[in-house]
């Protein structure tokens, strides 16, 4: 006989309680779960729930080797917060659906046709009365300067997104429309790239509708936007930057679509035509997807005081170089002031009624909607009617008498400024806390994206979960929780999806040329691992000598490096106390661990993370998850044990940077990156060791005192031992480090390096610069070849110090003037 | 009708303290034509020669010039050469305008064409942020019942008898609050503040850039701001159109102020600007002639 079961779905739902009068999204009234929720509750539930932690954790440490993170300004500072991922998706119904879906295609297309009118016509919608003078000039997102300019095929927004609400009695709701950098649509890549993986099983049994097509419609819609005669149109990603809230998802997203990711410094404009700066010289943009804010994009004729645009962008546009996505002025429209409008517009313009109704709304600008504002003040959620920097919400229900007061003359001053909206009581969907299943409340975004004539909608999206289990006042922000979120295929069949893969790129053909800046960030990465590893060699072979067993010469040795230390730059190596080991274990510390030590531990650790931030979109997820390693370091100052920590740190952060190397040389392809990338490296290695090598011979009383660190350092010693079966001699150590071409540690091997990217460089970019380097470089290859070999012929085999000491010093000065030709030549490129 | 005709030459030479690599700027230096002023010849020079240049009319309809220079220079000239001929323009007795209330009313309410184009310089614009302060001080030349002219000249009055004409006292950023406050400026400060008084309370008034006669005939005192350009405004009066006020002189511009054009505030009509890449540092040299060149009963005949 079967043994009685209670259905897995039920049983993993039997702990769950939605929050009181707000819509249940999985049972029905009846208490019954709904039927596109049931089949994936059956499934999960019969995995049972050891199967759900696993998989609870594995999305987790996914996520985290991903990197995914998004950028928070409080008023403490900015902050890169991790991307929170639920395992369980936000599930809709195909029928449900396909509601949303018509609503949010009408309600893009009523969007433009609202942009075409402002910008492009007489402005009927203004002169009839339809909107407000305020609602335009007062706005400062209506752009002056973009009245007039061409918009290829009359579309304004490529892509717009829509956050919506579900209220108690089961409506979807219109919040808030995102127009001029609509987030999210990379996160929602993300998310279904790592819930897809990880409910492969259940994924499949769902039906669940792909993404993929819809982002080749994305791209194919963004390479229409500009007809190009002579050729494959070229697409730029534009970014605000590393310290943009959501660069983790423009590096994504340039990376998946296959555009390559640039800054507003990356291009310049020439007679109108806009130019992406690359090693390679100058090259033509046709397309420009920007996620920088409208006024931002451009000094010249917009916000003067940006440094996130290119000036010169708009005559761009105004002469139909370029096209932008979305167009420029598109955030006129984005402004809760006019969802009031929105109703009557529909009726006048498609001659529909809304499908999906805005959030009652009402707007200061107006005398009635103000009164009714004033006078409902503590019931309503106030904004900010047209949010410039940060959209400042504030929420009626929460402010004493005195702060409603305030807010009340606020908005008497300025009415137009402020909208208020009536708040919605938010549904209540299902979210694993790592035990079980509890309610909290949600918004969806969703995304519509225009296709030659039509429109395509995401079928899918970001749903934001709230970070606690009743509804937040001020909305949800991006950086709370989010779910993939899936619709439940009943009756259309699958379409051609592909599963969604990050790490690969899309089909197509990819676009060359390396941006100066991306060159020139790559060299700095080379110049900045070497300098670490260069002082984690230098710490480290202090710091073992004072954690062993004290013996006089190690602590001399020990007591010169130090000093040597100082002469190099590091106050605190100068401290009258590093005469004692305690003393100078105390300065080690400080050099290791102060961020404030320009060129040390923390310092460069920083500076590493920081550049290589804006080379994401070009790191592979293993790189990227070394980096994220190395973010941990150097963490906090020990108070005990303090040369075995600052020892343990050191060996671990060199193992890291190992594999960073490893990975360097066997996972990048030997493009321009990569050579950009190892002649940094190359560089800052040879300047690094004349400099040691300089400290060595000027040690007057025994110059043979520093051999065996100096060898240490330069990761020599095994290679000396096997070549020499001795104790360290100066010349043989001298001559084996200036002039060893086989040891990647030695001087000759790095300039023999240096000189054959320089040609690799000079032949296939601009051919007249770089001569100038090579000639540097073989200036530095034959320094010391006469003077050594002088000396060995010699009879008495003494090395020429004072001469080498010179020629050392010039070989530093050669290095810095390398750089600068190479910062002149590449990187520099107006 | 009698025109005046002026030459005018306005020069401006940056040189820059080190090489710039690239420079993007925006020229607004050729003078519009309006019913009393004709911008008879205009031409532009500018060095480097490979500059690249392109005309378009801004959204005021002002003309514009966008300059691009691509290679690297240390020095930019840019000269604009004029012919301008001015008429007298047309005002109204002061004491025979509407009231400022009744405009105020009309612009709230009228949605016909030449209220709608006033009612944009109702707004804060991004240089001139009115406050309660600006608004007392409007109050006083803005009594109730008074016709907005007279009003207007009031305030241009005040503005000029109670101000001191200091350019060290003020940048081009200054807050219309710290030109009231502290009682100095220039005539970009004078013009904003005069424009915040009127959008204070809800009266539309626009920003007027140009140029003064230089030498006045014998016997006529110097108009102050001879020597650069000059900003006066424009305040908007139902059923004449815009009529101009100069608070720095405490006069009604008539055939000794030229005209280049108008915007919100100086940031929309500002005649050189741009970003360039390279130095910090820079020198500035501005040169402005503006000469009487005798009379004409009419203009020519083909406007340009």
């Amino acid at each position: 006989m079967e043994p009685i079961t209670i259905d897995p779905a039920s049983q993993l739902l039997s702990g769950w309680q939605p929050a009181s009068k707000t819509f249940d999204e999985v049972r029905d009234p009846n208490g019954t779960i709904r039927h596109h929720w049931k089949r994936f509750f059956d499934g999960l539930g019969g995995l049972g729930k050891e199967a759900l932690e696993d998989r609870w954790n594995l999305s987790r440490r996914i996520l985290r080797n991903h990197g995914a993170s998004y950028h928070v300004t409080t008023k403490e500072g900015e902050s890169e917060r991790p991307w929170e991922l639920d395992l369980l998706p936000f599930i809709i119904s195909e029928a449900e659906w396909q509601h949303i879906e018509t609503g949010i295609i009408q309600r893009a297309r009523l969007h433009n046709l609202i942009l075409q009118d402002i910008y492009a016509r007489p402005q009927y919608l203004l002169r009839n009365g339809d909107i407000p003078p305020a609602l335009l000039f007062a706005n400062p997102n209506f752009l002056r300067a973009c009245r007039g300019v061409p918009i290829p095929g009359n579309q304004y927004l490529q892509l717009h997104a829509v956050d919506l609400a579900r209220s108690p009695d089961g409506t979807w709701w219109a919040l808030d429309d995102r127009m001029q950098s609509p987030n999210g649509l990379g996160y929602a890549l993300e998310n279904r790239s790592i819930i897809g993986r990880i409910h492969r099983d259940l994924f499949d049994r769902d039906k669940v509708a792909g993404l993929s097509s819809f982002f080749n419609i994305l791209r194919q819609n963004f390479l229409a936007l500009n007809c190009v005669h002579d050729g494959y149109p070229r697409v730029v990603f534009l970014t605000p930057g590393v310290h943009s809230d959501a660069h983790y998802e423009h590096t994504l997203l340039a990376r998946y679509l296959g555009f390559t990711l640039v800054e507003g410094g990356d291009l310049t404009v020439r007679n109108g035509d806009v130019f992406l700066k690359t090693v390679e010289g100058p090259q033509k943009v046709n397309v420009v997807v920007r996620r920088v804010n409208d006024t931002l994009c451009d000094p010249t004729e917009l916000d003067p005081s940006s440094y996130q645009g290119t000036p010169g962008l708009v005559q761009a546009t105004r002469m139909g170089k370029v096209a932008l996505a979305n167009a420029l002025g598109s955030a006129v429209v984005e402004t809760p002031a006019l969802l009031p409008c929105l109703t009557p517009l529909a009726r006048q313009m498609l001659g529909q009624d809304l499908l999906i109704p805005n959030a009652e709304t009402w707007w200061c600008g107006d005398v009635r909607h103000c009164r009714y504002v004033l006078d409902h003040l503590d019931r309503l959620i106030i904004k900010a009617a047209f949010p410039t920097k940060n959209r400042s919400t504030f929420s009626g229900m929460e402010l004493s008498g005195k702060e409603l007061a305030s807010l009340r003359t606020k908005i008497q001053a300025r009415p137009y400024n402020y909208v208020g909206q009536a708040p919605i009581e938010l549904s209540s969907a299902p979210v694993w806390n790592g035990q079980s299943v509890e309610s909290r409340p949600i918004v969806l975004r969703v995304f519509v994206a225009a296709n030659k004539d039509s429109y395509a909608v995401l079928p899918g999206g970001l749903t934001k979960v709230s970070p606690s289990s009743h509804t937040p006042v001020k909305g949800l922000r991006l950086a709370g929780g989010s779910k993939d979120t899936w619709i439940a295929r009943d009756l259309i069949p699958p379409h051609n999806e592909s599963p969604i893969i990050l790490e690969s790129r899309p089909a197509g053909r990819m676009q060359t040329g390396v941006p100066s800046r991306t060159a020139d960030n790559f060299f700095w990465l080379g110049r900045y691992t070497e300098r670490l590893e260069h002082l984690l060699q230098m710490l480290r072979s202090v710091a073992t000598r004072l954690t062993e067993e004290p013996e006089p010469r190690a602590l001399l040795q020990a007591k010169e490096i130090v000093a040597a230390l100082h002469r190099m730059g590091f106050p605190p190596c100068g401290d009258a106390t590093v005469e004692s080991p305690d003393g100078m274990l105390t300065a080690l510390l400080q050099v290791f661990y102060q961020p404030t030590i320009t060129g040390g531990g923390a310092d460069l650790c920083q500076r590493l993370i920081y550049i290589a931030s804006s080379l994401r979109d070009r790191f592979s997820t293993a790189a990227w998850q070394v980096m994220t390693s190395i973010k941990q370091y150097p963490g906090k100052q020990p108070l005990r044990y303090r040369g075995e920590h600052l020892l343990t740190s050191i060996r671990e952060l060199m193992t890291l940077l190992s594999a960073l190397s490893g990975i360097e040389s066997e996972n990048i392809v030997r493009g321009h990156e990569w050579r950009f990338l190892d002649f940094g490296k190359r560089l800052e290695r040879s300047q690094n060791l004349a400099i040691l090598m300089r400290q060595v011979l000027g040690q007057t009383i025994d110059r043979n005192l520093l051999l065996n660190p100096l060898l240490e350092i330069c990761d020599s010693s095994m290679t000396y031992r096997r070549q020499h079966y001795s104790e360290p001699e100066l010349e043989s150590v001298m001559s084996s480090l200036l002039l060893d071409d086989k040891n990647p540690r030695a001087l000759k091997f790095n300039i023999q390096v240096m000189m054959e990217h320089s040609m690799h460089l000079s032949s296939q970019t601009q051919p007249n610069g770089p001569s100038q380097i090579n000639v540097a470089l073989k200036h530095m290859e034959l320094l010391f070849e006469p003077t050594c070999r002088d000396w060995k012929s010699s009879a008495d085999k003494i090395i020429p110090v004072d001469t080498l000491d010179t020629q050392l010093e010039a070989l530093v000065k050669a290095c810095e003037e390398t750089s600068n030709l190479l910062t002149h030549h590449y990187f520099n490129l107006a | 009708m009698k025109y005046h005709c002026y030459k005018i030459s306005h020069s401006t030479r940056y040189q820059y303290s080190a090489i710039v690599s690239e420079g993007v700027h925006l020229i607004k230096l050729k003078p519009r034509t309006f019913p009393n002023q004709n911008c008879l010849e205009y031409s532009l020079n500018i060095l480097p020669a490979d500059a690249q240049f392109f005309d378009f009319t801004d959204y005021f309809g002002n003309s514009s010039t966008h300059l691009t220079v691509s290679r690297p220079h240390q020095e930019l000239i840019v000269t604009a050469q004029c012919r301008v001929a001015v008429g007298l323009p047309f005002w109204p007795a002061p004491d025979e305008t509407p009231s400022w209330e009744v405009v105020r009313n009309q612009i709230k309410s009228d949605r016909g064409a030449l209220t709608l184009e006033a009612v944009e310089y109702v707004f804060d614009s991004p240089l001139i942020q009115s406050n309660k302060a600006v608004a007392k001080f409007a109050e006083a030349s803005f009594t109730p019942g008074r016709p907005i002219f007279e009003a207007g000249l009031n305030l241009t009055q005040r503005i000029f008898n109670d101000f001191q004409f200091d350019p060290a006292a003020t940048e081009v950023a200054t807050p219309v609050a710290t030109v009231l406050s502290q009682r100095k400026g220039v005539c970009q400060d004078f013009a904003h503040l005069a424009i915040a008084c009127f959008r204070s309370l809800g009266l539309p008034a626009k920003y007027v850039s140009g140029y003064l006669e230089t030498d006045p005939p014998p016997g006529i005192p110097k108009l102050i701001g001879v020597d650069a350009s000059h900003a006066w405004l424009a305040f908007y009066c139902p059923g004449i159109g815009w009529i101009e006020l100069d608070p720095t002189n405490g006069c009604i511009p008539a055939m000794r102020h030229i005209k280049i054009g108008f915007g919100r505030d100086y940031g929309d009509i500002a005649p050189l600007t741009g970003i360039i890449k390279g130095p910090d540092d820079h020198t500035l040299q501005i040169s402005v002639d503006v000469m009487a060149d005798g009379e004409l009963q009419e203009y020519a005949s083909n406007p340009i």
